[in-house]
């Protein structure tokens, strides 16, 4: 499923926010919500992103877009042989380059303008991009995608408000399609669904994949819904890649004290079990003012005097060329996996 | 089920909306009882009525449109004395001093439940204001004060006097439950209460109702659409569609052998970690309250729907000590 080719290479990206305060507006200090992070995506693969709120993933995947300017760092992007800066390049020649990479939001609420028909929503990408002759053609276009995401095409002339969430999820997915993407980033497309609608809109998105080789960005904070849909899983906390790892090797041994954490709160589901869930205390801390050293220390049942002075590096772990864990002790450490 | 233990009995409860165009019944015959220390469960996907039946038994149906069309709802005082309470207005005074002090809710959304512009303190003591007999003001903060502690706040004398919003999506949560709980209420009624938490903090919270279940005997109605909560938290379940109750059993049984098509299912449709099997969702929606199928409710979306269902709305029949509204069943029934 997965081929070697790297179709997204991300390198030390950084996104910043400033805080100002007082007359002047000074800048006092930063929020980094994205502190250096590096990542590939192979062809053809979905990598997953999981983290509590307010840990960076949503920021993370609009400044891969440039949605958001990036403060530093490369996003690269293969574009058919030819490796191409994203966060360097501008104007047209972004908007060229957005062709082949789209996004899914949370919210079908929001994303979708209640003004607009779901023919003028959808046609939406192909007007801005110049696709299609003429209205009559595009809207050829619309009805072949509407039917690709398993709505009607007839409902086409109807607005947001008249369709389910699930319905409007899958307008989302339509518009997205509209380009013929390569990359789609999706940002936890479902988490707003109930669960039946969740899994026929899961279905799709990888019936689509296998149709039409995407490869997906999958942000998430339900870990079954990442690890049913993912080949390969990022953790992320406080704006860092703190593990990443194949699907199914991270629920089966963890190698993060975070991902461990994780693990352990996921409802079970099994009335038969005694066992409580084993909440992990705390909250993310305020990323204005981030703990020194590894920034999990705080809220880590086996941080050490070093943890609170050094941070340490994603470095690869030694079973797994693929697979990175940035832990000082994650090789000493014997961490449990998920149980049923 | 001994009456001497029963918090609540709701018989045949209908909460019917007035609408333009001909009346929905949102909640249409639902029956149950929960016990002292008991905790019920309430799933099914949204626009089943799970709402507006919480909603119902605090007498809170949003007004002119909304109305309790039949039914009673029994509250069993501790003295044993009961009341109904469809027979009261919705601002009378028997059930302003019910609310609060008997039974309390805990809303989905803990932002837009806790008012932004009082601080945190000022709305748990006007909680114990209404419906305890606290004059003093500083016995009133060091109640509050206490109740904070008590829900797992940390520094709770300098949050007291924080407003909502430097307050944690988890905290907030837990200030509602602190809130909820500040006059011992015998019957709390979760809506959702985990839904927009993170798994941590959905960890954190779920365990702390349980304690505090353990600690004060409440009687807990729990609504959710997450399977897995309610694994974790319910000793009954109760599963509604189109605000009719399709299954009813112990927990234990729901998961291990689920009876009715729909319960199957919203357990097929969630994903089980370990298993990459694909997910087997239930086709289509919802159907709009004012065009139900003819038959029964489910029979559009039902994989094992028969001739019968499309006629004729099945009746409720006793399965094994569960109750399941499926034509399904209908041997078992004539050979028990």
């Amino acid at each position: 499923m997965t081929g070697e080719e790297k179709i997204l290479e991300v390198n030390d990206l950084k996104k910043y926010f400033p805080i100002r305060k007082g007359f002047f507006k000074r800048v006092v200090g930063h929020v980094k919500a994205v502190d250096g992070v590096d990542f590939t995506i192979k062809k053809g693969e979905t990598l997953g992103l999981v983290g509590e709120s307010g840990c960076g993933k949503s920021t993370l995947a609009r400044t891969v877009l440039k949605l958001l300017e990036p403060t530093a760092g490369n996003v690269i992007y293969n574009d058919q042989g030819i490796k191409k800066d994203l966060a360097e390049t501008e104007g047209k020649e972004l908007r060229k380059l957005r062709r082949n990479i789209q996004m899914i939001f949370q919210d079908p609420f929001s994303s979708l303008d209640s003004r607009l028909s779901v023919r003028d929503i959808v046609a939406e990408p192909l007007t801005v991009q110049g696709i299609g002759k003429n209205r009559k053609e595009r809207t050829e276009k619309v009805k072949e995608l509407l039917e690709q995401v398993g709505l009607n095409s007839y409902q086409m002339n109807r607005y947001p408000h008249e369709f389910s969430g699930g319905q409007r999820q899958r307008i989302g997915v339509a518009r997205a399609l509209a380009l013929n993407p390569e990359l789609i980033i999706c940002d936890e497309p479902v988490s707003a669904l109930d669960v039946s609608v969740q899994a026929q809109v899961l279905n799709l998105l990888s019936d689509l994949q296998k149709e039409l080789g995407l490869t997906y960005l999958f942000i998430a904070h339900d870990l079954g819904v990442v690890e049913y849909i993912s080949d390969r899983i990022m953790v992320m906390y406080l704006g860092k890649i703190v593990e990443v790892s194949d699907a199914d090797d991270l629920y089966e041994s963890p190698k993060h004290p975070y991902t461990e954490a994780l693990l352990k709160s996921i409802a079970a589901g099994d009335p038969f079990s005694d066992k409580p869930r084993e909440a992990l205390e705390g909250t993310v801390p305020d990323p204005a003012n981030p703990p020194s050293g590894c920034k999990f220390h705080t809220r880590c049942p086996y941080c050490s005097d070093l943890c609170k002075t050094k941070e340490p590096d994603l470095i690869p772990t030694l079973d797994d060329y693929d697979s990175y864990v940035a832990c000082h002790f994650s090789d000493s450490l014997d961490l449990k996996s998920f149980e049923k | 089920m001994s009456s001497s233990n029963c918090v609540i009995d709701v018989k045949n409860l209908q909460t019917f909306f007035n609408t333009e165009n001909g009346i929905v019944k949102a909640v249409n015959g639902v029956s149950f009882s929960i016990e002292k220390g008991k905790t019920l469960g309430i799933v099914g996907e949204s626009g089943c009525g799970k709402s507006m039946t919480s909603m119902s038994l605090m007498n809170l149906v949003p007004r002119p449109k909304g109305y309790i069309a039949g039914g009673e709802i029994n509250y069993y005082y501790e003295d044993g004395s009961k009341i109904d309470i469809t027979q009261y207005d919705h601002d009378s005074e028997k059930m302003r001093k019910l609310r609060g002090n008997e039974m309390a809710m805990i809303f989905q959304e803990p932002m837009t439940s806790l008012n932004p512009v009082y601080t945190v303190g000022d709305q748990i003591i006007e909680a114990i204001k209404l419906h305890q007999d606290y004059k003093n003001k500083a016995e009133l903060r060091s109640r509050a004060v206490k109740m904070l502690k008590k829900v797992g706040i940390s520094a709770p004398e300098s949050r007291v006097d924080e407003y909502p919003h430097e307050f944690s999506g988890g905290m907030r949560q837990r200030a509602m439950i602190a809130m909820a709980l500040s006059c011992n209420p015998r019957l709390l009624i979760a809506d959702e209460p985990t839904t927009a938490l993170d798994v941590t903090v959905e960890a954190q919270i779920i365990n702390l109702m349980g304690d505090l279940q353990k600690e004060l005997n409440m009687a807990i109605m729990f609504i959710t659409h997450d399977l897995g909560v309610i694994g974790d938290i319910a000793d009954e379940v109760m599963v509604m569609y189109t605000g009719r109750v399709v299954e009813k059993s112990d927990t234990k049984s729901l998961f291990s052998n689920p009876k009715h098509p729909y319960t199957k299912g919203l357990l097929n449709s969630r994903p089980v970690i370990g298993s990459k099997k694909r997910l087997e969702p239930i086709e289509g929606s919802v159907p709009d309250l004012l065009h139900l199928p003819e038959g029964c409710d489910f029979h559009d979306r039902c994989p094992e729907a028969m001739a019968i269902c499309k006629k004729e709305d099945p009746p409720v029949f006793e399965v094994e000590d569960c109750k399941v509204k499926c034509w399904l069943y209908r041997k078992e029934e004539k050979a028990s």
